[in-house]
């Protein structure tokens, strides 16, 4: 199951870069893959890292007309999520673990 | 210079059961999960359950051995049992088959443990016992092999992917770099077991020949290493870590 914050981006970029379902779940794919993330515990603000460093590549790859604009949408769509950390993430454990 | 294999063994089983209650405390406080299968696992395999059921047969009253031996079994079982689920926990929490396997690699343990048990409480000499505990053992020794490999490549697999969230500025130097500890530990473990098992299945005396004696006392102390960095580490480590990382972070830009 993907996080909240991976659902949020592929829903902006469903409605704003004229990407179907699928193909907008591959872009985020495979920009989380270049950025050893996954899609069941990535947060937010995570996200908003991968949506200005990575994903444009993935988009134009893709071939979205708007790179820009569509990487805008999916951000302020991010903006309206609170910090999603819901559930225990590997590093999030082992972060824990000592101290 | 028997002595030596023992106190390294020793020194594994201190550290295993400082690591544990630390764990557990820990535990108290997060309410996490994971920190208390970790905890409980290192508490009851290495640190309790392992020197019991090792030590008891040796002794010679056997009143007081049969208890003690079933006690150290148990939670030998059961400290092996946590440390499956702790990986699933960690790891694969929300993976169907992950959960299963350690389901049944723990109803496996079990079934391993209550025949070697059995073994050792219905024979009165170490041969029969051997004989009689020998698939079981061999089964619980699999499984360990098993779990060891698993943890290792998810402790891996999880250090490369934060290697990439450290170019972006999204991992910790410290974090990240107890998954390759913890992926290493895993591996030491596995050497040092499949070692002992390829000599006990040679027919190989695991107590006194020198290549069993040397991966035992080797792996107990890298273990221990491993143990106290991940679990305690020095500040003058974690420090190197993040002078480490800022100097790449710097050769990188």
């Amino acid at each position: 199951m993907a996080s909240p914050a991976f659902e949020a981006a592929q829903g902006a970029l469903e409605r704003n870069a004229g990407m179907e379902r699928w193909n907008a779940r591959g872009a985020l794919q495979l920009a989380l893959m270049d950025a050893g993330l996954e899609a069941a515990n990535i947060t937010a603000a995570q996200m908003k890292v991968v949506v200005d460093r990575l994903l444009p590549k993935q988009l134009q790859s893709q071939k979205v007309v708007d790179v820009p604009g569509a990487c805008e949408k999916v951000r302020d769509a991010l903006n309206m999520l609170g910090d999603d950390a819901r559930a225990d993430s590997p590093d999030r454990v082992f972060s824990r673990l000592a101290g | 210079m028997a002595a030596i294999p023992l106190l390294c063994v020793v020194v594994y089983m201190v550290a295993s059961g400082v690591v544990g209650v630390r764990l557990i405390a820990r535990a108290r406080q997060s309410r996490g999960v994971p920190e208390l299968l970790a905890g409980m696992s290192y508490v009851a395999a290495p640190a309790l359950g392992y020197p019991l059921a090792i030590l008891t047969p040796m002794l010679s009253n056997r009143a007081i051995a049969a208890p003690l031996y079933v006690i150290g079994e148990t939670l030998l079982v059961f400290g092996c049992c946590c440390f499956l689920f702790f990986t699933v926990k960690v790891f694969r929490p929300g993976a169907q088959w992950a959960i299963w396997s350690a389901a049944l690699g723990s109803a496996v343990l079990i079934w391993c443990g209550f025949g070697i048990t059995h073994a050792y409480l219905i024979t009165s000499t170490v041969d029969e016992c051997a004989a009689l505990a020998k698939i079981p053992l061999a089964v619980m020794v699999l499984l360990l092999m098993l779990s060891y490999i698993w943890t290792a490549l998810e402790g891996l697999r999880y250090y490369r992917m934060m290697r990439k969230r450290m170019a972006l500025g999204l991992a910790d130097a410290v974090v990240t770099n107890r998954f390759l500890l913890w992926g290493f530990s895993g591996l030491t473990s596995l050497a040092w077991i499949s070692v002992s098992a390829f000599c006990l299945a040679a027919g190989a005396n695991i107590g006194s020949d020198p290549l069993p004696v040397t991966a035992t006392s080797v792996g107990g102390i890298v273990n221990t290493v491993f143990l106290v960095l991940i679990f305690m580490p020095p500040p003058a480590y974690t420090r190197w870590l993040e002078r480490l990382a800022r100097s790449n972070a710097l050769a990188t830009v």
